[in-house]
């Protein structure tokens, strides 16, 4: 019996430590999620898709736009995993360090735009959660805006720094050739000069 | 209608429609509107002619040349005149709440279709313009409160003149009223809708992928805090935290090439830890500083599993993804610590 | 049992086969538009009791053909009344509902020729 009494104790006591936690979850950081989420998704409906296109066309073009504003807002409009599409508007060299400072953008962007990656918003929102209820506001909003501001310096970086190893791949791999046909093509289906010089430009870099 | 000119109208999806509007432009070419709903010319098409000074036809009673036709008001259940016209690439308003359907639904694009559509959703492009403005004004005004009468009021004024000059003549202060205020709800209206849907789609999100994470989030930490394991967790993983080089460390782990891609789906480990840390620095054994660069630090692995269908997504060749894979992996291995250390530098801002 | 819906074919669209083939005929009574008729089985109501609309088990008739009708949009019957218009689903996937103005059968339905009779009855109990 004794046994028995045990186990049920632990059996409640084990969901009542659940209940808490889904309990705090809920009444700390969801309703602020909630609004949030409505204003961004209005927000992207105003501002339209083709704008958007447009804004990351422009940005695609030279390397410091390429791995800040263009992921960014591949990853704010599109939200997470469609914004990898935006490769497309990219050189074959240059899609791996797009794709790698686009996903690296996921995490810090639910710090504003939890829309964006809702479904795995408690990389921020876990440990802000701490932050909430253990400071001030206003450390959780610096939080925020540092999480943001430091995670466009990081995608930055590593977009530069992965399209560097990029192109050790390339040539370790003997791939040269191949690759400077994929830029031919590009530069070709893009008449539009400004597309080629961005090749020409990120070459220049190394 | 009077002027010797067509005025150009545009028409919005009504209330649970389909497509972001048609502007229709009449030309002494295009100069009816097809009414393709049985029972003679149906109200939406009877405005259409009206406010355009177009023909209203009933498509059914009498055949009209398709380049004639400026658009076409249907009332279609889903299938056949939904899809007809706009294969043929004519402007068709569906009066019943309809949407991309049937076999022939390819057709059905948002430059040719519109559907839901009540006669208040027909309006004078010209008041478009100035609605636009007249929704600015209306949000400054709303969110003035007691200034609402004055500046509100200016702004009206401005918006309704401009209205007026898109509009036939008719109806006098009379007209002219009735015109400002079903121009001005409708931009209210808008704003609202899109408000409106927007909360649905936070629900939405929140009921089918937040709220379940949060209950096994919860489940998992009431497992982890009841049973004493986050105690041992946290011994184990708070010195490594609460330190700038353990941070940093912990960088270099999640950044392991091999280690990444197993840590990777669905972020499932970054967030159950991302909870845990939060759980520390809220009972305070963890310095909120440190918030920052353990965000990077759990974090070093984000993508990593998921390289090929990133690269996918952006049509990259069999060939880059063959370098690419690699290339973010070996990346990861510089970058990740390095964002822990310029995270820990940001960091000393927070102590403030 | 006597159908309550009784029409003559009069004029069999271009896409009418390719529409069947993809499991779906249109119907549409004169006078029809030239647009709606490319797709369309446009026929001539003969004979029509307007207290009653299509309902499942109801069982329609096409030239040589027959399907039963499992399920019934909800503006089906007004589209059946006021323009002899019905859009018939034939065979559709499992647990599809229909569009609002469409029906949904299981059966086969074929092309029928010109002057051959459509009937909607009840069905056969």
């Amino acid at each position: 019996m004794q046994g028995l009494v045990w186990v049920s104790t632990h059996f409640i006591g084990l969901f009542t430590a659940s209940g808490n936690a889904l309990m705090g979850l809920i009444t700390g950081i969801l309703p602020l999620l909630i609004v949030l989420l409505t204003l961004m998704y209005a927000i992207t409906t105003w501002v339209g898709e083709e704008r958007m296109t447009g804004a990351i066309q422009w940005s695609a073009r030279y390397a410091i736009t390429r791995y800040t504003i263009m992921p960014i807002i591949a990853v704010i409009m599109l939200t997470n995993p469609a914004c990898y599409a935006f490769g497309i508007y990219l050189p074959e060299r240059q899609k791996p360090a797009f794709y790698d400072s686009a996903v690296s953008f996921v995490h810090p962007v639910t710090a504003f735009f939890p829309h964006a990656n809702a479904g795995e918003i408690f990389v921020w929102a876990g440990v802000a959660a701490g932050v909430l209820k253990a400071g001030t506001e206003k450390q959780y909003a610096t939080l925020a805006l540092l999480y943001f501001i430091v995670g466009i310096v990081v995608i930055f970086i590593r977009g530069m720094v992965t399209e560097w190893i990029t192109r050790l791949m390339i040539r370790r791999g003997g791939l040269t050739e191949v690759f400077d046909e994929y830029d031919k093509a590009f530069a070709k289906a893009n008449v539009r000069t400004p597309k080629k010089k961005t090749v020409a430009t990120a070459e220049g870099m190394a | 209608m009077a002027d010797d000119k067509y005025k150009s109208v545009f028409v919005s999806a009504g209330s649970g429609g389909w497509g972001p509007g048609l502007l229709l432009e009449p030309s002494d070419e295009k100069n009816v509107v097809l009414s393709v709903t049985g029972g003679g010319i149906h109200p939406v098409a009877a405005k259409i002619a009206e406010l355009t000074g177009v023909q209203a036809v009933d498509g059914f009673t009498t055949s009209v040349p398709e380049e004639n036709v400026l658009a076409v008001v249907i009332n279609c259940g889903g299938t056949a005149r939904i899809g007809v016209y706009p294969r043929k690439r004519m402007l068709t308003i569906d009066v019943f709440p309809g949407e991309p359907s049937g076999p022939l639904a390819k057709y059905i694009t948002e430059d040719v279709f519109v559907s839901a559509v009540k006669p208040a959703n027909v309006v004078l492009a010209d008041a478009v313009m100035a609605d636009a403005m007249a929704g600015n004004a209306a949000m400054a005004a709303g969110s003035g409160g007691p200034k609402l009468p004055g500046s509100g009021g200016e702004k009206l004024h401005g918006m309704s003149t401009s209205a007026q000059s898109g509009q036939p003549k008719q109806g006098g202060v009379m007209g002219f009223f009735s015109r400002v205020t079903v121009s001005f709800g409708a931009v209210v209206g808008n704003i609202i809708n899109t408000l409106l849907s927007s909360g649905r789609q936070a629900i939405q999100l929140t009921l089918q992928t937040i709220l379940p994470f949060m209950a096994y989030v919860s489940l998992l930490i009431g497992f982890v805090t009841y049973t004493g394991l986050s105690n041992w967790i946290a011994t184990v993983v708070t010195p490594l935290a609460s330190s700038p080089w353990g941070l940093i460390l912990l960088g270099v782990i999640t950044g392991l090439p091999f280690l990444s891609p197993i840590l990777g789906p669905g972020a499932a480990i970054a967030q159950v830890i991302g909870v845990l840390m939060g759980t520390q620095i809220a009972i305070g054994a963890l310095p909120i500083p440190y918030a920052l660069p353990t965000l990077f630090a759990i974090d070093g692995q984000v993508g990593c599993d998921f390289v090929p269908v990133g690269l996918a997504l952006g049509e990259a060749k069999p060939e880059t993804v063959a370098v690419g894979v690699p290339a973010v992996l070996f990346s990861r291995m510089i970058t990740s610590p390095m964002a822990v250390v310029i995270a820990w530098v940001a960091s000393f801002l927070l102590i403030v | 049992m006597n159908p309550y819906f009784r029409s003559e074919v009069v004029s069999i669209g271009v896409d009418v086969a390719e529409m069947l083939e993809g499991g779906v005929a249109i119907f549409f009574a004169e006078p029809c538009p030239d647009e709606l008729a490319e797709v369309s089985i446009v026929h001539r109501v003969m004979d029509s009791d307007p207290q009653r609309d299509p309902a499942p088990g109801d069982v329609l008739r096409v030239g040589a053909s027959t399907v039963t009708l499992d399920a019934v949009g909800a503006i089906a019957g007004e589209n059946l009344r006021s323009l002899g218009h019905m859009v018939v689903y034939v065979n559709p996937e499992e647990g599809q509902d229909p569009l609002p103005g469409a029906v949904l059968a299981t059966g086969a339905l074929t092309v029928p020729t010109i002057g051959e009779t459509i009937e909607i009855r009840s069905g056969g109990r």
